[in-house]
């Protein structure tokens, strides 16, 4: 009796939970984002499968509206070199062919610390729910091959449904009125002006992209010696930069840990911030040797829900800015 | 049948006795009788309330049946509780104590599921104390599954049990229980994909349990009777963040604010207890307090209640042929007001042979205390309602009773009706709508010397909640237990199996109105029994769920008009698995 009493108490204390294995550490995974100013203006990742969508569609946007049901920002496209001008007056039929266009100083969209900048700005009251137009007449310039096209636009009024917009040339010769439907399933929507409008569907469903790989226009003083591509403004140059849907994305930048320091439990303790856009931290321009190359420590995080990804670049190669191939190390944590 | 079926706590029990039944999904025990929910079925250990109000977020796994003698299912049980009777009432009952000076045993009882149940007791008795002392663990596997992922997790806990039984005076006794249990449970989660990291889950659950009375005889007829106890729970849950790779871990939170909740729960009660030749009585008063110990309170409320009770019961037996018992209790609750809740039951009896009784009873459920008290903030979900009222349970009983030499057998027909349901309108939460029920059972036990069979065939009838069609659906649930004792060898053969049909329920989670189907299943229990050396080693070698049952599968359906339409298919657990396992108890003296 004494004998099963001792085995009872050692049974009674003893564990019988069953360890895990230890598993092998899992390798990062490569994808490879093409970018170039003219065919592959954007380049959109999905972290969660990788998967990769280029904006290659042949019709080039000029303006994008933005679908959030709250958000009514219009933005242009810096690639095809969409500038504004914004008139102050209200009157459409008063800005014809006869508006002295000579010095005018063309506004063009540019980030700030947390946000881009739209060049158009508040165009109406957005304290209401279907936001008040100011009716302002604005000018767009936009590229057309070699020589500029100019277009006067006025928004009219917004809705959940969509932008109400109109548009024609200076001479009034194509005068449309159009509305520019808010699709929830997309981050954007995109507007192509010319004689007869056009929706190019410029990206993937909302729910399709975390990172996209483009081009913003921003200050040159803030870039340096760092390529870009012209604008009509000659204190705004056209960068490679990244956009983040910051409706599910939130992002961190380190810069002092390993790779391999980087799991998930170091970068939960980070903090994230939303944002939706940074400037290209994978590269950086070395003045001396004229050639853009990797930076060499810095890692970007990202947090999708409760999901993190850590990303750095490994390797790029082609025209930089113009048409380049970023390889980029992606892994889960 | 516990031997039968190795129950090792109440949510074993609740899939071995007729009219209960329950399953596990994601985790969660979800217990039934009928179209009553566990909120309305009592539950008493030793005649005391085992699971205060029910309103509190127990984990019925918690409750253990090592100390547990026998078991007894009640339809329509008079007494001065007052709540949570809708019809059914589990009774369990723990070992009487010794008549001898001391008693030491210790059992153990591993199974092929690797599931390993310890043990140790000591009684010691002597004419003017009684004590009844022991500790347990019981380590329960999980379900055997193809991935990582514990639908069915593995669960610890350990035990200490103390009852003491005080004969201060001739005329007076005290008796006193104590019981705690802590309870951990790990439910693994399956490999986050792309990483070598899970995420799992810790509950831990706390229970500590105090009760007892002092009886003291006040006249030759008389006895007062003064009842208390404090029940107190506490539970806790976290995320476990582990790298499988690296074997870092972290611990996190799993909900925002709710990880952790704890109740505590007095009751006392006196009253005087009458008995004479033809007639008895019983009358006194109660009082009871819930408070909550994690959330005190809430928005500047605090989040507590009492009842004040005064009841009398009274019996007249008339001969051999009748007997009469009728009360009521007038419970008053501090939130909601004041309930007149009657009980009567009428029996007849010829020649001891037949017995005919009808019965009716009245009582309440309380709210779930979240439902009360939690308000959007805590919850981030629904919005709490002060003013929810209990809902109300009403049964009418008749049953039909002949016993002759060896042969017992009970029919008879159980209506039940829940009214003041509580539902989600909106966000809030609301008394809306109400439920019914039919049991219509027949039960036979046929006994030879120490053998018996006892096959109980129920009928459950279900109106559900929120059904306006006003729609009965019906299950059939066939048991059969049966005990076959071989005198020559010492050796008792014991069977538990049962049937059950397909279940509709209502689906009260959402504003829609659904209904929820749970799959049909058989389940068999086999085990053989011996003592050796007089009783002193007790052995037990059996097969639990020798048909493998698992997995049934829960249908959602829509009303849609005079049609239903498919929501969602989901699959519960009834049992991890067919498992063999053993007891080995020793007892020496």
């Amino acid at each position: 009796m004494r004998v099963a009493f001792y085995i009872l108490t050692l049974l009674s204390i003893g564990s019988c939970y069953t360890e895990d294995k230890i598993l092998d550490p899992i390798a990062y995974t490569t994808v490879d984002l093409r970018v170039s100013n003219d065919i592959n203006q954007a380049t959109y990742l999905k972290l969660s499968d990788k998967q990769i969508t280029n904006d290659s569609s042949e019709v080039k946007w000029h303006l994008k509206f933005e679908n959030d049901k709250d958000k009514w920002q219009v933005l242009l496209n810096p690639l095809e070199n969409v500038v504004i001008y914004s008139t102050s007056l209200t009157n459409f039929n008063e800005v014809d062919s006869n508006y002295n266009l000579v010095g005018l100083e063309w506004q063009t969209d540019a980030p700030n610390q947390s946000s881009i900048q739209s060049a158009i700005g508040n165009w109406g009251d957005f304290a209401f729910s279907t936001p008040k137009s100011f009716k302002n007449v604005f000018i767009v310039r936009v590229k057309n091959d070699l020589t500029a096209q100019f277009y006067k636009m006025q928004l009219l009024d917004a809705h959940t449904q969509g932008y109400r917009l109109r548009y024609s040339t200076l001479n009034g010769q194509y005068d449309h009125t159009i509305l520019i439907k808010k699709d929830d399933q997309f981050t954007h929507s995109y507007l192509r002006l010319g004689n007869s409008p056009s929706y190019p569907v410029a990206e993937p469903k909302r729910k399709d992209w975390d990172v996209c790989f483009t081009y913003l226009a921003d200050s040159i003083s803030r870039h340096g010696k760092v390529p870009h591509l012209k604008t009509i403004n000659q204190n705004f140059g056209v960068y490679h930069a990244i956009i983040i849907n910051q409706e599910f994305v939130e992002i961190a930048v380190e810069g002092v840990a390993d790779w391999d320091e980087i799991d998930y439990f170091y970068a939960r303790k980070l903090d994230f911030m939303t944002t939706d856009q940074i400037t290209n931290s994978f590269l950086f321009w070395n003045d001396k040797l004229e050639k853009a190359e990797l930076l060499p420590n810095t890692t970007v995080l990202l947090r999708v829900n409760e999901d993190y990804y850590k990303i750095r670049g490994k390797e790029f190669f082609g025209e930089f800015p113009t048409d380049f191939t970023l390889r980029l190390a992606l892994q889960k944590l | 049948m516990l031997d039968a079926t190795n129950a090792q706590n109440l949510a074993d029990v609740l899939r071995d006795v007729p009219f209960l039944n329950r399953y596990i999904t994601d985790n969660k025990l979800v217990g039934y009788a009928g179209v009553l929910d566990m909120q309305y079925l009592a539950v008493y250990k030793n005649g005391f309330p085992l699971l205060m109000d029910q309103n509190v977020a127990y984990d019925v796994r918690s409750i253990p049946l090592w100390d547990v003698d026998s078991i007894a299912i009640y339809l329509s049980e008079l007494n001065n509780w007052g709540k949570n009777k809708g019809g059914v009432s589990l009774h369990l009952y723990s070992k009487g104590y010794i008549q001898k000076p001391s008693q030491f045993s210790a059992s153990i009882s591993p199974s092929s599921m690797g599931d390993i149940n310890t043990y140790l007791h000591a009684d010691f008795s002597n004419a003017k104390h009684s004590v009844s002392v022991g500790t347990n663990r019981s380590f329960e596997a999980q379900m055997p599954a193809d991935s990582r992922y514990t639908p069915w997790g593995v669960s610890q806990r350990y035990d200490a049990n103390l009852r003491y039984k005080y004969y201060i005076l001739p005329s007076v006794t005290l008796d006193l229980n104590i019981d705690n249990s802590w309870l951990s449970r790990v439910i693994k989660s399956d490999i986050i994909p792309r990483t070598t990291r899970v995420k799992d889950i810790e509950e831990r659950f706390r229970r500590h349990h105090i009760f007892g009375s002092l009886t003291t005889a006040v006249s030759k007829n008389h006895n007062l009777i003064l009842n208390g106890q404090y029940h107190q729970i506490y539970s806790f849950q976290q995320s476990m963040d582990k790298d499988l790779s690296s074997q870092k871990q972290e611990f996190g939170k799993v909900s925002a604010h709710l990880d952790e909740l704890g109740y505590r729960q007095g009751w006392m009660q006196l009253y005087l207890d009458g008995k004479f030749e033809q007639y008895g009585y019983q009358a006194g008063l109660d009082i009871s307090a819930t408070a909550d110990r994690v959330f005190p309170t809430i928005n500047a409320i605090r989040s507590s209640y009492s009842d004040y009770g005064v009841f009398g019961l009274f019996y007249y037996q008339y001969k051999d042929i009748g007997r009469l018992q009728a009360g009521a209790k007038m419970l008053t609750n501090s939130l909601t007001g004041t309930y007149f809740l009657p009980q009567a039951k009428l029996s007849l009896t010829s020649d001891d042979v037949i017995k005919v009784s009808l019965a009716y009873n009245r009582s309440v459920a309380y709210p779930s205390f979240s439902q009360v008290f939690y308000g959007i903030g805590l919850t981030l979900a629904e919005q709490n309602n002060l003013l929810l009222q209990p809902v109300l349970l009403n049964y009418v009983h008749s049953e039909l009773q002949i016993s002759k030499n060896a042969f017992e057998m009970q029919t008879g027909l159980m209506f039940n009706q829940q009214n003041n349901i509580i539902s989600v309108k909106g966000n809030a939460f609301v008394n809306s709508g109400k439920s019914s029920g039919t049991y219509t059972y027949f039960n036979v036990k046929y006994t030879i010397k120490e053998s018996y069979i006892k096959p109980c065939l129920v009928l459950h009838g279900i109106n559900p909640y929120r059904d306006s069609l006003n729609r009965v659906f019906f299950y059939p649930e066939f048991n059969l237990h049966a005990n076959w004792y071989w005198t020559k060898l010492n050796t008792s053969l014991l069977m538990a199996s049962r049937f059950i049909g397909k279940y509709t329920s209502s689906n009260v989670t959402g504003n829609t109105n659904e209904i929820l189907e749970t799959g049909d299943f058989t389940m068999l229990d086999l085990a053989v029994r011996r003592s050796f050396f007089k009783d002193r080693l007790l052995t037990s070698l059996g097969v639990n769920n020798v048909l493998n049952t698992q997995f049934i599968n829960q249908n959602t359906y829509r009303f849609v008009q005079f049609d239903r339409e498919l929501v969602n298919q989901n699959r519960v657990i009834e049992e991890r698995g067919r498992y063999f396992f053993t007891k080995l108890t020793f007892t020496i003296n």
